[in-house]
């Protein structure tokens, strides 16, 4: 049952749906352009932004590469200070805190490591830091400071990692027991395809302190 | 309607349909109506296809990678089904690693990429990069700037994020001294070894254990599997023995490689060679110049160039023959020296002085012995093998693709393609898996024979055994795996039963011993009591020999003992039989006396191994939240 009797009168009745909606749809679909282009305008320029990161990234990794330390120190410090929000901000963190380490800037290190860690957008790249920072806190005999750390970030795929760290802290303390559980959980959540020294260093650490008790009646 | 919309269409109606049209276009891109087609996959992660043509190109290239590493072990090292797993992981976890990137925020831009290219040395001609070369370098290895970029620019990213983990990992003091610590320290520990051989002799035997064990143990006393084939042996090192070869077909031969079969020209000289080192200075040069000069115009006026030779060339080969340096031939001395030597027109002449990169020399020709034809007598040989060798090889390629076409045309004999192509057909003696002599030592052979086709009884695939070499096999005898009688090996019985007797022997002493020891009884006299013999060892490292197999790692394994104490283990060794220790004092590793250069080096294989456990966990973090699917059958069915 056609509503319309004839031909002419559907185009009328379209022509008035027109002439009552036309403007809203008009509208409608010029902002829906414009929010389209914006958004698009919007992420280009992210992109382009974590193009000349990656840039300047490669250029610091560049300068690690060739031992020119404190060329590799200004482009990183430059990285964090431009690109902030981006993944190779938190990289360039990491590596000017190697940077440290190595030359014995324990405390700069650390103050690096925090800002990666309090900043890291990515998941993974802030369980790196928490790590980084919480073994740096241990070797600067600050025990409470890198048990807090590691508790703060669930560790997900990096069980082992954090328990191993976990183990040393309680080394550290002197609580045997407590660390010979830590270094058993490390060992039994290490990755298949981790590496072989790793498993052996663990070890190491474990027979120093001796089998647990019930392993000794076994042996 | 229809009629209208199509009246209409030239209006403002049909505008409005084209705009509502194309809009989704504009701004989306058609890309996505071209994306996967139905192809077959072999993986999704996270809803991204590993499509089946990617992972069988990869596969493929892992293993021509791995055949060329390899070589013939290849088949014996590398499962087919184990590689396969390890190459899809591969192409899994870079899978995870690019969208791990991507979510983060990493991204190559082209202008990196650009950068990167151009700093690829492969890709670079004298001035620099060359787009050219680019292009040839990629054609070269099948790709063109438009497969290979992408695949680079992939790479490039999870190069980014797997160095941007692993290449700034520390190690810190605190951990490099623990390493040296632990990894330094040194024990001091006594044992006694048990050794089987105490009690094996007294092991109570008798028919009945014998039989028992025999019926327990069927797996250990079968025979493997085994079979012998027949086999057609296409090589072209045997064909060319039968190639007959006449008189004239070589002479043919030796007129048309004429040119090859003559003697070089050879010149005998004299040279006086005035040294100029390497880095001489204009001065040095000149003066070097000078004193040739001076030599040469003393031989023109008649001096002995031999005299002058022995009292100035620094040739210091020559110089005391008079500056004989004998016979030599075209393009065996230094380019300036070769020129010169060999543009003398006329014996006794006189050039010089040539500069070459020794120094200045002035030559003079001796004697010339012209080239000459080699006559066919003294190269007939040689002919006859080259002749022989193309023939056979002409008449391989064609034979090979007969022998492919009748073997494979009558699965079920050999002796058609034998009689048709002049072949023998040759047997193997039996062999089993793990190979046998002659062609049975071939992994390949080894492999088709065992294949169940071959096992059924049709001829094999040609097989190629090397550039010039095919055989085709088929079963002549098989002999299934069974289980050899115990008469045949009553004596591993014995010896197995023997063994098992004593090891629990040694096991009980041992256990029995370290109950004694720990009670606080002295070692010397158990040892004295028991007819053992006690080894002391002081300060042992980690990896000290000459320490009984086995004992170290008990020894490493212990807790270190309360001052003064000991503690003991017992350890079953490697060797058979059982080993009593006691750990009586550790030493620790001190770091402040081990050398800088040293505790560098700890520092940066600590780091190191830091960086590669932080990366590793990073993967196992994406593996555990992805959602992998893996298409098994598309797998293994390929």
């Amino acid at each position: 049952m056609d509503p319309y009797a004839s031909e002419k009168e559907q185009i009328e009745a379209i022509r008035t749906w027109w002439r009552e909606n036309g403007k809203a749809i008009v509208a409608g679909v010029v902002l829906g352009l414009a929010g389209l282009l914006g958004w698009r305008y919007w992420q280009h320029y992210g992109q382009a932004r974590a193009d000349h990161a990656a840039m300047e990234y490669a250029r610091m990794s560049a300068a690690i590469a060739q031992g020119k330390d404190e060329g590799a120190r200004q482009w990183g410090r430059q990285i964090i200070a431009d690109y902030a929000s981006t993944p190779y901000a938190t990289l360039a963190a990491f590596a000017i805190a190697r940077l440290d380490i190595d030359a014995g800037h324990t405390q700069a290190a650390e103050r690096r490591l925090q800002w990666a860690f309090d900043q890291a957008g990515d998941e993974d790249l802030r369980r790196v830091a928490a790590l980084r920072l919480a073994r740096v806190q241990l070797s600067a005999g600050r025990l409470e400071a890198a048990g807090k750390t590691l508790a703060t970030v669930p560790p997900g795929g990096f069980a082992a990692e954090f328990y191993q760290v976990e183990g040393d802290v309680y080394v550290a303390r002197g609580d045997k027991a407590k660390a010979r559980a830590a270094y058993e959980a490390a060992l039994k959540a290490l990755p298949k395809d981790a590496p072989a020294e790793q498993r052996r260093w663990l070890e190491v650490k474990l027979d120093n302190l001796g089998a647990a008790p019930s392993a000794k009646a076994a042996s | 309607m229809l009629q209208t919309i199509r009246d209409r269409a030239t209006g403002w109606f049909a505008w409005f349909v084209v705009i509502l049209i194309s809009v989704p276009f504009a701004l989306w891109g058609i890309n996505q109506y071209f994306g996967h087609s139905g192809e077959a996959d072999v993986a999704k992660v996270n809803g991204t296809e590993i499509t089946l043509q990617a992972f069988q190109q990869r596969y493929e290239q892992e293993q021509a990678r791995l055949q060329q590493q390899l070589g013939p072990r290849y088949a014996e090292l590398v499962n087919d089904k184990t590689l396969r797993k390890q190459v899809l992981q591969r192409m899994i976890d870079e899978t995870l690693l690019v969208q791990a990137a991507a979510k983060a925020g990493f991204r190559i831009g082209d202008q990196l990429l650009a950068a990167e290219i151009h700093g690829i040395p492969a890709f670079q001609g004298k001035n620099g990069f060359s787009t050219q070369r680019y292009q040839q370098v990629l054609s070269s290895q099948g790709m063109t700037p438009f497969t290979f970029e992408p695949r680079f620019r992939r790479a490039l990213l999870i190069a980014q994020v797997e160095n941007g983990i692993s290449g700034s990992a520390f190690a810190t003091p605190l951990e490099v001294d623990q390493f040296i610590r632990l990894v330094g320290q040194k024990r001091d520990f006594f044992y006694l070894t048990i050794p089987l051989a105490r009690f094996e002799a007294k092991a109570p035997i008798d028919e009945a254990k014998i039989r028992a064990y025999y019926d327990a143990h069927k797996d250990r006393f079968m025979r493997p599997e085994e079979v012998a084939l027949n086999y057609l042996d296409l090589d072209v090192a045997k064909l060319a023995r039968k190639i007959p070869v006449d008189e004239q077909a070589l002479k043919n031969l030796y007129q048309q490689e004429a040119q090859r079969f003559v003697t070089p020209p050879e010149r005998r000289v004299r040279q006086i060679l005035i040294r100029v080192s390497k880095g001489a200075d204009a001065k040095a040069v000149a003066k070097a110049r000078a004193l040739a000069e001076k030599l040469l115009g003393e031989i023109r006026h008649g001096a002995s160039f031999a005299k002058l030779a022995k009292k100035y060339s620094q040739d210091p080969g020559s110089a005391a023959k008079g500056g004989d340096l004998g016979f030599i031939t075209p393009g065996t001395t230094v380019p300036a020296f070769d020129k010169a030597a060999f543009a003398i027109k006329k014996v006794g002449e006189v050039v010089g002085p040539v500069r070459s990169s020794f120094g200045f020399h002035i030559i003079q020709l001796e004697a010339v012995r012209p080239s000459h034809a080699i006559p066919f007598a003294r190269v007939k040989d040689e002919l006859a093998a080259q002749y022989r060798r193309r023939k056979a090889e002409d008449r391989y390629y064609d034979l090979a693709n007969r022998l492919t076409n009748l073997t494979y045309e009558h699965p079920d004999t050999l002796e058609i393609a034998a009689t048709k192509l002049g072949l023998e057909v040759l047997h193997t003696g039996l062999f089993s898996r793990q190979g046998g002599v002659g062609i049975a030592s071939n992994p390949k052979v080894v492999h088709a024979a065992f294949s169940s086709d071959v096992l059924e009884g049709n001829n094999s695939d040609p097989i190629e055994l090397g550039q010039n070499r095919t055989v085709v096999i088929r079963l002549r005898e098989h002999k299934p795996a069974a289980l050899r009688p115990l008469a045949e090996v009553r004596k591993q019985v014995e010896e197995d039963l023997r063994r098992q007797y004593a090891t629990e022997q040694a096991r009980k002493m041992a256990q029995m011993l370290l109950a004694k020891l720990r009670a606080g009884e002295p070692v010397a006299g158990l040892a004295k009591a028991f007819g053992l013999k006690v080894k002391e060892v002081r300060a042992a490292t980690r990896r000290d020999t000459g320490v009984t197999p086995g004992v170290l790692d008990a020894v490493f394994n212990l807790a270190p003992p309360p001052k003064g104490g000991a503690r003991y283990a017992s350890v079953a060794l490697p060797a058979g039989g059982y080993a009593v220790l006691g750990v009586t004092g550790v030493t620790d590793g001190d770091p402040a006396t081990v050398a800088e250069a040293q505790r560098s080096g700890e520092r940066r294989a600590l780091a190191r191994m830091y960086g590669q456990s932080e990366f590793a966990a990073f993967l196992s973090d994406l593996r555990r939240h992805a959602k992998i699917e893996i298409e098994r059958q598309q797998l293994d069915e390929q």
